[in-house]
């Protein structure tokens, strides 16, 4: 039985060669301190096509950070393995992660900040310079790289904190509800940001939200997750093409998503 | 200019109470009675060679005590087995009075320098150790997953992040040692030196010589206070990006 369950994963393995990161059966028990457990995430199967844009969308509780973390290597599966199609990642490079805070560092210019991972990995100081002055181009903060943190807006900071998530240009790049501080206003245009920043790099992003609005307008597929215990629930491709702009927002299509992942979640 | 002003006034007031109400030249000089013993200790009795006896004592001690409270905090952190063993021999040594510990250390140590080193050294390091203790402790746990994400590690980790970031703890930390720095050098040329301006303190109480003890004290107090602000210099300028720099200078605009 157990042979035959090892080569029909296999076999899915072959059929789905676009996969960057295979996912599979993968579980997070935490402890809490009076020793019960708390099931966080109970097993979850999920590709992460090349080049995608894949939500993970759900209530609170429903283990979508922690799959995240799971695969940033934050944090230790229960159980299940995580397969990276060209070998498990073995450097700092490998892996973008945009937290819910822009956690910069209060101390270095924006522009330093957005020089940090590359500084850490040893990159050329002159290269590093040129690679972190385009990309506070390419977020739209070519003016502000002199700054320092405290004196930039928060969708300003957050912007540098995906520059800095994208300058090393990680085969994986991981968000985690990065706009769930801005208003709504901010929200959108940074939405737009992110499209126009993930064309021009062509990214593998793999972003959790709760909004619905913001998964189906930025997303290729959707992943619709559950809480106790913590699990995929479904799992869409939305067929919104990838041109992608405000005009989306107002089509009968998009409408249709909304309402089938609003009824879903609900 | 405001401490100018506020000097001036002080100095009128103490003139005129001591010409008022007839207070004897041996229990508080007039500031120009006081004046001039300043002028003689400085030169007939030379007086600024004790200055830099007491300078020196202060910041080789502070930074001692600084350097080692900043590498056990570390070191605490780092490997907590160190602070299960240590940390009650830490507490002991500081809750035990300063002043019944010189003379000890002068037993042990002599009457030169190196007594009162140690015991700046001691009173420096305990606030420095909580407080980069506290620091520590409290980084942003975020700010640690980033540098897990850039597998930024060990030393890179402490230099790169929890260094800097421990740094508006760590010159509060230094403030209160600074202070306290002061006291404890005075506290061990007190109990025995062969100079220093705690030495021409006791001096000045043996021959009952208030002018002596009063220009110590002057002295003493000006070396804190310029210590202090030297501290504070420091940090306004390494800290131009913690949010404390804000709050201060909305405090100089008022």
């Amino acid at each position: 039985m157990r042979q035959i369950g090892v080569q029909s994963r296999n076999l899915k393995q072959q059929s789905e060669p676009s996969a960057l990161v295979g996912v599979d059966s993968l579980t997070k028990v935490y402890r809490t301190r009076e020793g019960s457990k708390v099931e966080a995430l109970s097993p979850v199967t999920l590709d992460v096509h090349y080049g995608e844009f894949l939500s993970l969308i759900g209530p609170s509780g429903c283990g979508k950070s922690t799959l995240l973390r799971l695969l940033a290597g934050l944090e230790e599966p229960t159980d299940g393995t995580i397969r990276w199609r060209d070998g498990a990642p073995s450097r700092g490079t490998d892996i973008g992660f945009v937290f819910q805070e822009p956690v910069l560092l209060p101390w270095l210019s924006i522009h330093d900040n957005v020089r940090f991972p590359l500084d850490v990995f040893g990159v050329a100081r002159a290269e590093a310079n040129a690679r972190a002055t385009d990309m506070l181009a390419l977020v739209g903060l070519k003016d502000f790289g002199r700054a320092l943190p405290k004196e930039l807006s928060g969708g300003m900071r957050q912007r540098a904190s995906i520059a800095r998530a994208l300058v090393y240009r990680p085969r994986l790049v991981l968000m985690d509800e990065p706009f769930g501080a801005l208003d709504l206003l901010t929200r959108d245009r940074m939405n737009d940001e992110l499209l126009r920043i993930k064309a021009e790099t062509s990214a593998t992003v793999v972003f959790v939200t709760h909004s619905i609005d913001e998964a189906v307008y930025l997303s290729d597929r959707v992943a619709v997750m559950s809480p106790r215990p913590g699990r995929i629930s479904a799992l869409h491709t939305l067929d919104l093409g990838s041109d992608r702009s405000e005009m989306l927002k107002d089509t009968p299509d998009f409408h249709r998503w909304l309402s089938l992942l609003r009824r879903e979640l609900r | 200019m405001r401490a100018v002003i506020s000097f001036a006034i002080f100095v009128a007031l103490w003139w005129l109470a001591v010409a008022l109400l007839g207070v004897p030249e041996y229990l508080v000089p007039s500031p120009p009675a006081l004046a001039a013993k300043f002028w003689f200790l400085t030169t007939q009795a030379g007086l600024f060679s004790h200055i830099p006896v007491t300078l020196m004592e202060i910041v080789i001690g502070f930074v001692i005590g600084t350097a080692a409270g900043i590498a056990i905090a570390v070191l605490f952190v780092r490997l907590p087995m160190f602070e299960i063993v240590l940390d009650p021999v830490i507490i002991f040594v500081q809750t035990a009075p300063k002043i019944a510990i010189a003379p000890l250390l002068l037993l042990w140590l002599g009457l030169g320098a190196s007594p009162k080193i140690v015991l700046v050294a001691i009173v420096t390091f305990f606030p420095v150790l909580s407080n980069m203790l506290s620091a520590l402790r409290s980084i942003d746990p975020n700010m640690l997953a980033l540098a897990k994400i850039l597998r930024l590690n060990g030393w890179r980790r402490l230099w790169r992040i929890e260094l800097p970031q421990s740094l508006p703890l760590l010159f509060t930390g230094m403030k209160v040692g600074v202070t306290l720095a002061v006291t404890a050098a005075v506290i061990g040329e007190l109990m025995g030196a062969r100079a220093g301006l705690g030495y021409l303190l006791s001096l000045g109480q043996e021959t009952a010589d208030i002018g002596l003890v009063l220009v110590s004290v002057l002295l003493l107090s000006l070396l804190g206070y310029g210590l202090f602000l030297a501290v504070d210099q420091a940090e306004r300028r390494m800290l131009r990006w913690h949010e404390s720099a804000v709050a201060r200078d909305r405090l100089l605009l008022e």
